[in-house]
């Protein structure tokens, strides 16, 4: 390396080629900075102490809909109903609504959560799709809870097959004579 | 960039005005438009051309066959509450006549009827959110003024017929959902 | 001309009149037995007065926000709706543009506060309206003068009522090339008899020889979304000005996240002045 560099410097074109026009300049000139600063002003305090606007309505929503915390325990993961219970819904006007549990649906906050039960009735099978914290509703009991559970936590495959809900409410009453 | 003590907010100097300008422009409109009546939302599917409905009345139709969508567009179907025209395809036989209708009154294969669907398997949807769902397609025989033809209605239909001022075939039904 | 022709009638004498009257010429009589008309004078169709004037504009301007995403919302009565969140992220009134400076009257917004990475100029320019840096900006016209809210007044979201009723602009979401099916709602071609594949092509294109070209406008395939779609009248359901959430019936253009401008709906609070 050492010897290229003597080769390229001796090389070098003299010194009159060299010139050029900054060399020229003797003393640079100064640019002074420009006097003042812009003022940046203070932001706003943030709202929500930074929660995600979605999380925080929710909250207030669940808080709204559901003071106690019943239903939000009745879809927990470990401890709520499952697929296979038997509960009822009764709904503000005092109409109720019978039927098993065949698949719940958690939304990611839980205020869309639904349940849809199944029953039959004259051996026509209707099933009906509950939103849970509607205001509508009254009061959510669980029925029946079976022994051994059906596996799968939605059973959308129960419909018309051997595992099928039978008339639900006749079921319970025999059950209870028992 | 410098940051400096913030200058007091400027929030209430405008909001006078901005109350006044709301209640000027949005008084009386706002009262009119936003007491929105919300259409009843439709189930997605489908009773048209050709389609298999079960019959649950005693008219003597088992079987008929959708004809026709009344009072809908040509490409669109109908959905519970809605009047269709029907051909019997299966009828029940005359001499096991149980229901106590008279024969003049019962309907034949190939007979062209009206009739009102009174269940759809696929799910229909309501205001509130819940979806109702039955296992079967299902009309009942009406005449032209709505009225049904049978006198019995043998097994659950939709709580929407009420509505629709259907009363009779929801006061003959054994229970609705 | 009615003058020169009387000259030259009266030049040529008794003979010229001859002519004139054997031609079958009308008699021209004088020209004070005409009566003046005054008509209009033409008004300028194009200029920025009159386009301010036919234009339709509110009084007020809307707000910036951030969408943030949908739920699901009862109504007292306990109806379900599909609803979507609107952020309102600290949006302050940065400018204003006037009749005497641009030609026509706005407001310039801005909103989300942004500390890194600003321009000198765009420091300055917010300096200048006493709010922090901001990192979207945006302009809404009003009719007139009154509607300048005063620069640094934050809009907070209960600036909307609850019950109203608003417009909502945002940029839709990309598909990229889509093809006339689902750019156009075409119908595609058969599944069978025959159709080699083809099945979610446009067809026929137009006529043959006559005009021999594809008319301009013909729908075909290209890109899609990524478009200014503003959705009209849809309800305001919920406005908490403390936690900055607007929340609006049914859905609203473009992603998550997405810029999103709102404004009184125009077609029932706007006016114009013609």
């Amino acid at each position: 390396m050492l010897s290229l560099s003597a080769k390229g410097l001796a090389r070098c074109p003299s010194p009159a080629k060299l010139f050029s026009p900054f060399l020229a300049v003797g003393v640079r000139t100064f640019i002074p900075l420009k006097s003042k600063l812009p003022t940046v002003y203070e932001p706003l305090p943030k709202k929500r102490n930074g929660e995600n606007p979605v999380s925080y309505i929710h909250r207030q929503l669940l808080e709204k809909y559901d003071p106690t915390g019943k239903r939000r325990s009745l879809i927990d993961q470990s401890n709520g109903i499952r697929s296979g219970d038997v509960i009822r819904v009764t709904y503000n006007d005092r109409s109720n609504v019978v039927g098993q549990v065949i698949a719940i649906k958690r939304c990611v906050n839980s205020v869309g959560s639904n349940i849809l039960i199944r029953n039959k009735f004259n051996k026509l099978g209707i099933e009906v799709r509950i939103p849970l914290f509607n205001p509508k509703l009254r009061n959510i009991e669980v029925l029946h809870k079976p022994k051994k559970y059906l596996s799968r936590r939605k059973q959308f495959y129960i419909r018309n097959s051997k595992h099928d809900v039978g008339d639900v409410e006749a079921t319970l009453r025999r059950e209870s004579k028992k | 960039m410098k940051t400096i003590c913030r200058r007091p907010v400027f929030l209430c100097n405008f909001s006078g005005s901005l109350e006044a300008s709301r209640s000027k422009f949005f008084g009386t409109a706002l009262t009119s438009r936003c007491t929105v009546i919300r259409k009843r939302q439709h189930s997605r599917k489908m009773i048209y051309l050709k389609s298999l409905l079960n019959v649950i009345d005693n008219s003597g139709a088992q079987i008929v066959e959708c004809i026709k969508v009344l009072r809908h567009g040509p490409r669109n179907f109908a959905k519970v509450g809605d009047e269709i025209t029907v051909v019997v395809k299966e009828a029940r036989a005359l001499n096991k006549e149980i229901t106590g209708q008279s024969a003049n009154n019962r309907v034949k294969r190939r007979d062209i009827c009206r009739a009102v669907v009174v269940r759809t398997k696929s799910p229909l949807i309501r205001p509130d959110g819940s979806t109702v769902r039955f296992d079967d397609n299902a009309c009942v025989l009406i005449n032209k003024n709505g009225d049904p033809i049978g006198t019995r209605v043998s097994s659950v239909v939709a709580k929407e017929l009420r509505e629709l001022n259907y009363n009779k075939i929801v006061a003959l039904a054994p229970k609705t959902f | 001309m009615y003058s020169s022709l009387r000259a030259l009638t009266s030049g040529f004498g008794q003979g010229a009149k001859r002519i004139c009257a054997t031609r079958g010429v009308a008699q021209i009589t004088s020209i004070h037995a005409i009566p003046s008309v005054r008509t209009t004078p033409a008004t300028l169709q194009h200029s920025q007065e009159v386009s301010n004037l036919r234009k339709k504009l509110l009084p007020r301007p809307g707000l910036l926000g951030v969408k943030r995403g949908m739920i699901t919302w009862f109504t007292e009565k306990g109806e379900q709706l599909a609803a979507t969140v609107i952020e309102i992220d600290n949006c302050e009134v940065v400018d204003h543009k006037t009749i005497e400076t641009h030609g026509y009257n706005s407001v310039v917004l801005g909103h989300i506060d942004k500390l890194k990475n600003v321009s000198e100029g765009d420091l300055r320019r917010y300096e200048k309206a006493g709010v922090s840096p901001k990192k979207h900006t945006g302009e809404f016209r009003v009719r007139d003068e009154q509607g300048l809210i005063p620069t640094g007044t934050e809009l907070r979201a209960d600036y909307f009522a609850v019950g109203q009723l608003v417009d909502v602009k945002a940029v839709s979401k990309g598909k990229g090339f889509a093809g006339v099916m689902k750019r156009h709602g075409f119908k595609g071609l058969n599944a069978s008899h025959g159709v080699s594949k083809a099945h979610r092509s446009a067809g026929s294109m137009g006529a043959s020889q006559d005009p021999g070209r594809v008319l301009p406008g013909k729908k075909m395939a290209g890109h899609m979304g990524v478009n200014n779609r503003t959705v009209f009248n849809i309800e305001v359901l919920h406005a908490d000005a403390d936690a900055g959430i607007l929340i609006v019936k049914g859905p609203v253009p473009g992603p998550n996240k997405g810029f999103v401008k709102l404004r009184d709906a125009l077609k029932l609070y706007g006016k114009s002045d013609i």
